[in-house]
């Protein structure tokens, strides 16, 4: 185990001390823990980028064991085999390696048109599964994966590695505890500034390599990033959307793709509370953030820092330093200021954990399933973020494309 | 300019009680912040960085308007 990963557990265990999980995180006692575990065999279709980085991830997890693999894209394939190892069968075909191999459990990493089908097929044949964020490509699709994961009575984890993250959990728990009151709006955004193009070795691969940008494979923005912070805010406010609003267009990568490279959202909840999120791929200055905002103040999740609306103020010799400049340098006003510009607050905020820790949450996220997988624990919730972040993505993508009002589609709970 | 230099003991007495006098001021200034801004007590004790800093920035003032009436004097007793 690496230093990293040590101390993550080490905020995790003091966190479970503290009562702050109400599940108690039944994975957490076999966090870390060597020998004597019962191994689980698991399977993963779909190795590309993200599919070998959840390979390194079971590889990390003690008692976990790919025993097989698939991907029909050669280059994905070799380098798969590599990484895992000569042992591990490859297969090209999903349903091949279904129909031949005894897994306890199958990780699926295919691009998204992909997830439904083989998501059903999995928990059909009787495995548990790991599916990445989001769930599927529309209402019913993801609905389904529900129904198999009920009928087969199976463990389902959508990837939602924030659920695991140390930081997104004490902002949680801060934010449950009222250290910055009710909480009124969250504000999301995640900017990039590139084409979220691959290489293509040749034209009749590009649809295959770079599936995100094709509405047939992928909704966009939506399903590969905005699902991780329509998932937190879920989380924060302890439910689901009622409707959502939005809107989307191609303003700067008009090369051929489909899905828009910029997407505005405004989500309302029951409670009156408005999610916004935006997600834009021409400008990165403000990076990725996820903001709950509340009358005593903020909580930034991704960077984890706490600020409050009224910081401590600067001791009382910098603040009489501060007036005696302001009385010499500043302009003497003719008449009473009728406005005052509202500048953003200088506070420097809060680190919210007592240490620096570098994982996302997936190391600890894999851990868990490979946990329940072993123990055959079914926790609901887990699926259940998945599937309403999964909705609430696709709430918004139809609220764009449609040019209305989108309301949570009626049935649809787990 | 390498010359070997003697500071006598009535200079360093002087500098050290114009440089006490200038903390003594910094001092005053941090508790006058304290009462007007009803910050807590112990910045008495806890800004003693900031107090020092402020020192010393008077202490460079003094020195540079005691420069400046050297060259001045020198000037006019040139004339």
């Amino acid at each position: 185990m690496d230093n990293n990963r040590r101390e993550f557990i080490k905020v995790f265990s003091t966190m479970a001390a503290a009562g702050m999980f109400a599940s108690g995180l039944p994975w957490l006692k076999e966090l870390g823990a060597q020998g004597n575990l019962k191994e689980v065999k698991i399977g993963v279709i779909g190795v590309g980028s993200r599919g070998r980085y959840q390979v390194q991830q079971i590889l990390m997890v003690e008692g976990a064991r790919i025993t097989c693999f698939c991907d029909d894209y050669p280059p994905n394939f070799e380098k798969a085999q590599e990484v895992i190892g000569p042992d591990a069968r490859g297969y090209v075909d999903y349903r091949e390696l279904l129909a031949t191999e005894e897994v306890d459990a199958i990780v699926i990493a295919a691009p998204l048109h992909e997830h439904m089908r083989m998501t059903v097929d999995a928990l059909d044949a009787g495995n548990h599964v790991f599916c990445e964020k989001a769930m599927a490509m529309d209402y019913e699709q993801c609905n389904n994966m529900i129904l198999a994961r009920e009928r087969n009575d199976k463990i389902l984890y959508v990837g939602h590695q924030r659920i695991f993250n140390a930081k997104t959990l004490q902002a949680v728990k801060e934010i449950e505890n009222g250290e910055i009151g009710a909480v009124t709006q969250i504000r999301a955004f995640w900017h990039r500034n590139s084409d979220w193009r691959r290489k293509v070795p040749s034209p009749e691969l590009e649809r295959k390599i770079n599936w995100r940008l094709y509405h047939d494979y992928s909704r966009g923005l939506m399903t590969e990033l905005a699902s991780h912070h329509i998932q937190v805010a879920n989380w924060v406010l302890n439910d689901k959307p009622d409707y959502a609003m939005g809107s989307g267009s191609i303003n700067y990568w008009k090369d051929g793709r489909e899905v828009y490279d910029n997407v505005n959202l405004v989500y309302h909840y029951p409670s009156g509370t408005h999610v916004t999120y935006d997600s834009m791929t021409s400008n990165k200055k403000y990076g990725m953030e996820i903001q709950a905002m509340g009358p005593l103040g903020t909580i930034e999740m991704e960077t984890g820092y706490r600020y409050s609306e009224q910081p401590d103020p600067a001791p009382g010799i910098i603040q009489l330093i501060n007036n005696i400049e302001h009385d010499i340098f500043d302009a003497i006003p003719i008449g009473g200021a009728s406005w005052v510009p509202e500048d953003p607050s200088k506070d420097k905020g809060t680190y919210i954990l007592d240490r620096i820790l570098k994982t996302d949450g997936s190391d600890v996220q894999m851990e868990s399933f490979v946990s329940d997988v072993r123990n055959k624990r079914i926790d609901p919730w887990i699926t259940q973020q998945g599937f309403y972040s999964s909705i609430a993505t696709l709430m918004g993508f139809e609220a764009m494309m449609n040019k209305r009002i989108e309301t949570w589609p009626e049935g649809l709970a787990i | 300019m390498f010359r070997d230099t003697t500071i006598s003991a009535a200079s360093k007495k002087r500098e050290f009680i114009i440089f006490l006098s200038c903390f003594t001021g910094a001092y005053i200034m941090n508790v006058i912040g304290i009462i007007q801004h009803q910050s807590p007590a112990k910045e008495l004790f806890t800004q003693l960085h900031v107090v020092l800093l402020i020192s010393l920035v008077f202490y460079g003032i003094i020195i540079f308007l005691r420069i400046l009436y050297y060259l001045v004097s020198r000037l006019w007793m040139r004339k």
